[in-house]
């Protein structure tokens, strides 16, 4: 042979064996045991909004596109795409995918999921509320267009709740199999379900993208209580554990076995009034006295004891995490001489008496939140009926706008985007509502219809201000989510809205 | 004796009747599961729409209809969470519920039955103190508090025992523990006093009497007739281990029914509810005729004629 | 031929005397809470939220068992919460005994289909799961006092009513009752002078505890936001309060569970007295 030839066969080997190595050196290895905080009901992504339900369904299914850390979207069952105008988008699939079940991927697939995700009865259909006609274009291209201009479209069929199912499973085994027994396209294939108990996953040997998953095993144990979670984490029957309430954490950063990993959370905190039913006539119609209650409140004091410093105060219901919050504006001020000023001004010097509803149970320390509240206001004279109920027939009497002037809850968020939590909470379509004033429901509607970020960050600016001048809540904060994890665990981070879709590829056990 | 049996079987059947209608419409009551069932950022219109589509704004009498043609045929119905046979979920849970009942019992018993007796054969003795002051720290414990103390001793700092869940004998001492203490106080305290006052009554000394050994005294002719009041109290107990243990189920994460229960009662999971409701009515039924025969056996002269 | 009359022994008058002194002294705190008690139960302090108690560094003796998470005097609020707590646990068997009393003795006298019928009450009630019991009462008429002895009331009876059938069914069967009825006396007489002195042994001892139970009941359905509202202090409010802090701020949850484990024994002592031995 020629020497050249020789060189350039020996230079093949070489990197041939390389690549082995590499492949080889990246196959799967361990279990990794996450402890959650709630009971999983249903493994079908369409029939629970539920973050933990999804998160679990996660391992198994996948959706089209993929949100990175910074939020950026990036492209997973979906090679690429164009946002061909305002309301249409085409999107080219991977090829040579196939389900757990051995059906192929195809554009087929995407649109008996989809169609499916649309039927009324599904309790998560939201994230495709906007989608107006899924069109066939050939086996790996699809055109998806939406009713309006959607700007968190993007990041909605990166959401779990867009996963793909095989068509012929769904027509086989449907709701059922799905809830149950779910087949996707994902790093993860299901091995079993304990209801109340655990579930478990094992690797994809046939993954598309190499070296995913790292980990051979995945379990996720159902542990409701945090103070059990936290014993599980510390004798090491889980590897991570979630939702810690920062009470519990100082012992954990003491642990050399551990390392305690946060994250603000995306959930925003707020004291709603109500102008739409029973507060109509009380004096927080003035909008001097709903100022008043916001300068009243002692916020960093409240946070300082009953949250022991892990929250962050919010100058609007934009928070600090979400895309358009703008850093220049400040949270309203504790002033308890102007408040005092100001009810003065509205008539109401000595204060007055009203209820605030408070869920028990349902976010960390709520009860004590509340009664702390309370216990502020009462300072500048406003007497308040802290009535605590059960979450459950909270949030029905909430639905059904009959809870007492104010109450206390807090709206999440998804995309990391204000569109859906503002019309959630403030525009007079939605069941939470219970303030309505034409200005906010107005921008919010201008924010939520273009997709230019820069025409959407300086309305949703303008929001925040217009909300400070005549508050339709008092404006809390954001808390700081609390994670535990194993020394044994490597690349693991919290994510703000508690997704844990970046698992299969970032983290890996050692041992 | 069969006459008896099937009487109780037809009355069984209408108690379980009463019970099912009484949990219909106690649970439409408490609300509407559709705003809690549905993601937060849904519109009111949305919402409608999910309501109708799972029939959940029919008149009440329709659904009660439907639920009684469904129920005769032992058809509850699919979860609302779980979108599977609610039966089957709780059948699903019944080997986990009933470990956990069986063995919280038996170390209730075991324990708290010898200790009162202890208690009343050696009357203010330091034995006595003793099995008073177990059973009083027993009752007035909180279960949560116990069960995060064994969970901490023995778990955390020992390591000798599983946190969470079921798998096998080790994962299950703790919380038979916990859920047998409050009924071994109970047992305790009451054996003792069962115990003391038939111990002074006229058939004990008739038996004395006839010359037979203190020993034989206490273990048969005391005890049987005593039993009665500890076999009512052992009886209603269990129906309630079956059914509801909640707390020490959340905090064990033990997969038993009280947990799947409470999820249901609180998500107002209607067809859950009511599968849960057919199932303590069951095992209420079963246990209170268990212990009537009972009686029956322990004193000759109870026995119906 | 013994009919339960009471036989004073000097170890049993001592345990007596403790119990009841026990009682009464916590009656007496229920009523003088206010004049009693260093601090208002309610008076929030976030400046000085969870100091512990007087004894330990950090803590001071202007509250003596330290302050919960809102700053609270934890002592004053044990004081006030004894009012809560006793009337939910003696209101609540107060209402399931004589509820239950009542149906076990018709039970248990009348027999036939009289006594299938109320026994299968008591078994409908014992089938309903407590919890939706209580979430549909409770949710329906309000949280409030009155409405928590009620629920406890109503959910406890079956077990009065199904031990008192059982003593009447012992008893009618025991050798002084034949005796009465042998010499004639009336059948109230023999009730009231031979069967239920001699129930009151069981049920004395089923009372006491079932007390116990229901203060600890009210802490769990004060977690839940079904008990009183959280500005009246009980100790099952704070008990629930105290679970997340138990391995930090333990003084919280442990002073109240400290108190029941107090009222449990004196009522228990007492029993012995109603036990008439």
């Amino acid at each position: 042979m020629k020497r050249r030839h020789v060189r350039l066969v020996v230079a093949l080997a070489v990197l041939a064996l390389g690549g082995t190595l590499r492949e080889a050196s990246a196959q799967p290895r361990g279990t990794l045991t996450i402890g959650i905080p709630t009971d999983v009901t249903t493994l079908d992504p369409t029939m629970s909004p539920e973050v933990n339900s999804l998160n679990v369904a996660f391992s198994v299914m996948e959706p089209l596109l993929y949100l990175d850390p910074a939020g950026n979207v990036k492209p997973l069952l979906a090679e690429s795409w164009q946002v061909v105008n305002d309301t249409t988008y085409l999107f080219k699939l991977r090829r040579g995918v196939t389900f757990h079940n051995g059906e192929p991927f195809t554009g087929k697939a995407v649109e008996t999921s989809w169609k499916r995700s649309q039927e009324k009865q599904r309790a998560n259909r939201q994230p495709f509320g906007s989608i107006g006609r899924i069109e066939h274009v050939d086996d790996y291209t699809i055109r998806i267009v939406t009713e309006k201009p959607d700007p968190t479209f993007l990041k909605k069929m990166a959401n779990v709740a867009a996963a793909i199912f095989p068509p012929k499973f769904l027509a086989e085994q449907g709701d059922e199999g799905a809830t149950q027994r779910p087949v996707g396209t994902g790093p993860f294939v299901f091995a079993e379900w304990v209801k109340g108990d655990h579930a478990t996953f094992k690797a994809n040997p046939k993954y598309y993208l190499p070296g995913v998953p790292k980990v051979q095993t995945l379990v996720w144990r159902f542990i409701p209580e945090s103070a059990a979670r936290v014993a599980a984490l510390q004798t090491g029957q889980v590897d991570i554990a979630l939702r810690i309430p920062p009470q519990q954490v100082a012992p954990l950063e003491r642990d050399p076995n551990l390392k305690v990993s946060s994250a603000l959370s995306t959930r925003t905190y707020y004291i709603a009034f109500n102008n739409l039913t029973t507060g109509k006539g009380t004096p927080i119609v003035d909008p001097r006295v709903r100022i008043a209650m916001n300068l009243g409140t002692d916020i960093q004091g409240i946070i300082k004891s009953i949250y022991a410093g892990n929250a962050q105060r919010v100058n609007s219901l934009i928070g600090n995490v979400q895309f358009g919050y703008d850093p220049t504006l400040l949270p309203m001020p504790y002033d308890p001489a102007k408040a005092k000023q100001l009810l003065a001004e509205a008539g109401v010097p000595s204060g007055f008496k009203v209820g605030l509803a408070c869920p028990s149970g349902a976010y960390t320390n709520d009860k004590e939140a509340c009664q702390a509240i309370a216990g502020s206001l009462q300072q500048i004279g406003i007497e308040v009926d802290v009535q605590i109920m059960e979450s459950n027939h909270f949030w029905d009497l909430e639905a059904k706008k009959q809870l007492p002037p104010l109450f206390f809850d807090g709206v999440g968020d998804r995309y990391q985007d204000p569109d859906e939590p503002m019309k959630g909470i403030l525009t007079p379509d939605s069941n939470w509502t219970a303030f309505d004033k034409k200005e906010f429901t107005d921008m919010i509607a201008k924010g939520g219809s273009t997709v230019d970020p820069e025409q959407r960050k300086k309305t949703y600016a303008q929001l925040a201000r217009a909300m400070q001048a005549d508050p339709p809540f008092i404006f809390l904060w954001q808390v700081k989510n609390f994670e535990g994890v194993r020394k044994r665990v490597q690349g693991y981070t919290t994510r703000p809205n508690e997704s844990m879709g970046h698992l299969p590829f970032d983290v890996s056990v050692t041992d | 004796m069969t006459a008896y049996l099937l009487g109780r079987l037809g009355q069984s059947v209408l108690a379980v009747g009463c019970v099912l209608i009484l949990v219909f419409f106690m649970v439409r009551l408490t609300g509407d599961p559709a705003v809690l069932m549905v993601s937060r950022d849904a519109t009111a219109a949305e919402v409608d729409a999910f309501r109708t589509a799972m029939g959940f704004d029919r008149p009440w009498a329709v659904q009660f209809a439907e639920f009684l043609g469904r129920a005769v045929r032992g058809d509850f119905g699919r979860s609302l969470q779980y979108q599977s046979s609610a039966w089957g979920l709780i059948v699903e849970r019944l080997p986990a519920t009933l470990e956990l009942a069986v063995a919280g019992l038996l170390f209730a018993v075991l324990v708290g039955v010898p200790l009162g007796i202890l208690a009343a054969t050696r009357p203010n003795s330091v034995w006595d103190a003793l099995a008073q002051g177990v059973s009083l720290l027993a009752q007035a414990l909180p279960a949560y508090w116990v069960g995060l103390v064994l969970i901490i001793v023995l778990s955390v700092k020992l390591g000798l025992l599983p946190v969470a869940g079921r798998s096998g004998f080790a994962s299950l001492v703790m919380p038979m523990v916990t859920l047998g203490l409050g009924v071994l106080g109970r047992l305790t305290q009451l054996t003792r006093a069962v115990m003391l006052d038939v111990l002074h009554q006229d058939y004990v000394r008739t038996a004395h009497s006839k010359g037979l050994g203190p020993g034989a005294v206490h273990y048969r002719h005391a005890l049987g007739n005593a039993a009665i009041p500890l076999v009512t109290l052992i009886g209603v107990n269990f129906g309630y281990m079956l059914g509801g243990a909640v707390l020490i189920e959340s905090v064990f994460s033990w997969p038993g029914v009280g947990r799947l229960a409470a999820q249901a009662i609180f998500q107002r999971d209607f067809p859950l509810v009511q599968a849960v409701a057919f199932f303590a009515s069951l095992v209420v039924v079963t246990v209170n005729l268990a212990t009537d025969l009972a009686y029956g056996l322990l004193n000759p002269a109870v026995r119906r004629q | 031929m013994t009919t339960g009359r009471r036989r004073g022994r000097r170890p049993i008058a001592l345990r007596v005397a403790v119990g009841t002194s026990l009682v009464l002294g916590l009656v007496a705190l229920a009523l003088l809470a206010s004049l009693v008690a260093p601090h208002p139960p309610n008076a929030q302090d976030l400046g000085r939220s969870q100091q512990p108690p007087a004894w330990l560094a950090d803590g001071a003796w202007r509250n003596p068992l330290g302050t919960d998470q809102l700053g609270r005097d934890v002592l004053s609020r044990l004081i006030h919460g004894t009012r809560v707590s006793l009337i939910v646990g003696a209101g609540g068997v107060a209402l399931a005994l004589s509820l239950g009393l009542c149906v076990g003795l018709v039970a248990g006298y009348a027999r036939g289909w009289v006594e299938e019928l109320t026994m299968r009450l008591c078994d409908v009630q014992l089938a309903l799961p407590y919890l939706l019991f209580v979430v549909a009462v409770i949710g329906v008429l309000g949280p409030s006092l009155a409405n928590v002895v009620l629920v406890f009331g109503v959910a406890d009876f079956p077990l009065f009513a199904r031990m008192a059938r059982g003593e009447v069914l012992r008893l009618q069967a025991a050798a002084f009752v034949e005796a009465a009825v042998a010499t004639g006396s009336s059948q109230l007489r023999i009730v009231t002078r031979h069967v239920l002195p001699n129930m009151a042994a069981v049920l004395a001892v089923v009372s006491a505890f079932e007390m116990a139970a229901m203060i600890l009941y009210e802490a769990g359905v004060g977690f839940l936001g079904l008990s009183v509202p959280p500005s009246v202090p009980s100790w099952g409010n704070m008990l629930a309060d105290g679970r997340n802090y138990l391995t930090t701020s333990w003084w919280i949850a442990t002073f109240p569970g400290l108190a029941i484990l107090t009222a449990t024994l004196g009522i228990n002592l007492m029993g012995d007295w109603l036990r008439g031995r």
